[in-house]
């Protein structure tokens, strides 16, 4: 077997007195994988996101990116990580430069790796993305605001996908979305993980949207791991009092009698 | 209580809301469900008498207990808004004022309805203990305290006034799901004890269907569907509404592993 992808050993981080990540360790294995993290506001998932990318220094443990601790890397291989690792937000009018037609901010990877030369190649690889998302390439000549929530996040995706990373940590990728179009963007990642055999980290504070996506997770509360283990044996039969106060939470669509 | 007949909301021409009849009567929940732009908000804020101000045309008749509200002027719409009718916003905090402790606020609004010294004071230490806050909470400023419980605070206010009418525009939409499962038992317990009658604005159909007695779906403007909540969401006889239900995911459905 070969080493994760991606791995968190027991990583610490704190914030002046604040111990907002404690002790957590985990494993995203070559895709096709799906891990989720669970949590409420506070809980630590969003820190864990920025620590994996290398954008919040650790208090103690380490992250290892196909073995390698990260804070060794040195600057050519912190780019090759970087490029590996693409984070997809909440909102995608965040990710994608307002002053920019989408086009350009889905091809801005591919520049800054040198992946393409500018030029028709390099336009027709970002039609071929827009395609594979599910948008019409001539989106490509529109600028953010003209695009709706869903189309919003789609191009963040695929400008996520671009520089053809190995894994993609979601952070509440559907939170701001309607609800059709959550189901949508949720086929989207669902095929994307089949076709393009993807790894990747979905942090969510709905467990039915990890449920669908994530073949592991774990709940966090308070900064620290309180369950881990295959998605459909945490949610069916939680064993933490906290993971059960969560399940127990979540309304279904089942009708007062 | 409330009766809405041919309402429509226009902005320079733009019709963002028609409801050809809705009624709320005492002690009752209408959840009222639809997407962005659905009208779902427009609606509630012509029952709030806001749309003029925000400059909308507003057209047909809103009743309150027989007492047509639409030609209301600025001066009764005052005395009636909080006081009779009443509004729980999604980001609560946003509508406290930021400068004033939860306390100094509280009896500022209770003054501006004529309800004034150990009055005040009595009701206002009724309606946090009713909601379930402590009343030290009352020397915080509103950045101090939880979305829970500026939610739970916003609903005190109402309490305290006595509105008998409760307009919730997606009250648990921002909230970490624990917190909204409080707040939903919060607002049956409203019910139950003190007869409000209560408009339920949210996307989540699932929350619908675990506290309204009615619901009306709406879509672009218009009302699609309504009826008994258990009539809609189990055999809903539109293809939209049959689409929103579809939407929302289900832990245990769609499993990837």
């Amino acid at each position: 077997m070969t080493a994760p992808l991606l791995t968190a050993s027991a990583i610490d981080v704190r914030f002046r007195d604040v111990h907002a990540v404690q002790a957590v360790s985990f494993d995203v294995p070559e895709g096709p994988f799906g891990l989720g993290l669970i949590g409420e506001s506070g809980s630590g998932k969003s820190t864990i996101a920025r620590a994996l990318l290398g954008l919040t220094p650790l208090a103690g443990g380490t992250i290892a990116f196909e073995g390698t601790d990260i804070s060794t890397l040195r600057r050519g291989d912190m780019k090759a990580f970087r490029r590996a690792v693409q984070l997809v937000m909440q909102d995608g009018t965040e990710a994608l430069d307002p002053r920019m037609k989408v086009g350009a901010s889905v091809a801005e990877g591919i520049a800054a790796h040198a992946l393409i030369p500018r030029g028709p190649r390099r336009a027709a690889r970002v039609a071929e993305l827009l395609e594979e998302v599910g948008l019409p390439a001539a989106l490509a000549d529109r600028y953010p605001h003209e695009l709706s929530g869903g189309q919003r996040q789609r191009a963040t995706i695929a400008r996520a996908l671009a520089v053809e990373p190995k894994i993609l940590i979601l952070d509440e990728p559907t939170s701001a979305l309607d609800v059709t179009v959550q189901a949508r963007i949720l086929d989207l990642i669902r095929r994307l993980r089949a076709e393009r055999s993807l790894s990747y980290l979905l942090i969510s504070h709905n467990l039915a949207v990890v449920d669908q996506l994530c073949d592991a997770c774990l709940v966090l509360k308070d900064g620290a791991v309180v369950e881990h283990g295959p998605t459909a044996q945490v949610l069916d039969r939680p064993r933490h009092p906290y993971t059960q106060q969560l399940r127990a939470a979540v309304p279904e669509i089942a009708v007062r009698s | 209580m409330i009766a809405v007949r041919d309402l429509e909301v226009a902005y320079a021409g733009n019709v963002v809301a028609r409801v050809p009849s809705l009624d709320l009567t005492r002690g009752e929940i209408v959840g009222l469900a639809g997407e962005s732009g659905s009208g779902k908000s427009q609606t509630a804020l012509a029952v709030l008498g806001l749309s003029r101000s925000l400059g909308a045309s507003v057209s047909g008749s809103i009743a309150l207990d027989g007492e047509e509200l639409l030609g209301a002027t600025e001066a009764r719409w005052r005395e009636l808004r909080g006081r009779r009718i009443a509004m729980v916003m999604q980001s609560p905090r946003g509508s406290l004022n930021p400068t004033l402790r939860l306390g100094k606020y509280f009896l500022r609004t209770l003054g501006l309805h004529g309800i004034e010294g150990d009055e005040a004071r009595r009701r206002m230490e009724d309606a946090l203990a009713d909601v379930s806050l402590e009343t030290s909470l009352l020397s915080r400023y509103p950045h101090q305290v939880s979305g829970g419980q500026a939610q739970r605070f916003a609903i005190a206010l109402a309490v305290a006034l006595r509105a008998d009418v409760l307009l919730c525009d997606e009250p648990t939409s921002a909230l970490d799901v624990t917190v909204q499962a409080q707040v939903v038992a919060l607002l049956k317990r409203l019910r139950e004890e003190h007869g409000t009658a209560m408009l339920f604005i949210s996307h989540d159909l699932a929350v619908i269907g675990d506290l309204a007695d009615r619901v009306v779906v709406m879509r672009d403007g218009r009302v699609i569907e309504e009826g008994a909540v258990a009539d809609v969401l189990h055999t809903p006889s539109d293809d939209y509404t049959r689409a929103l239900l579809d939407a929302v995911p289900v832990i245990g459905e769609k499993r990837i592993a």
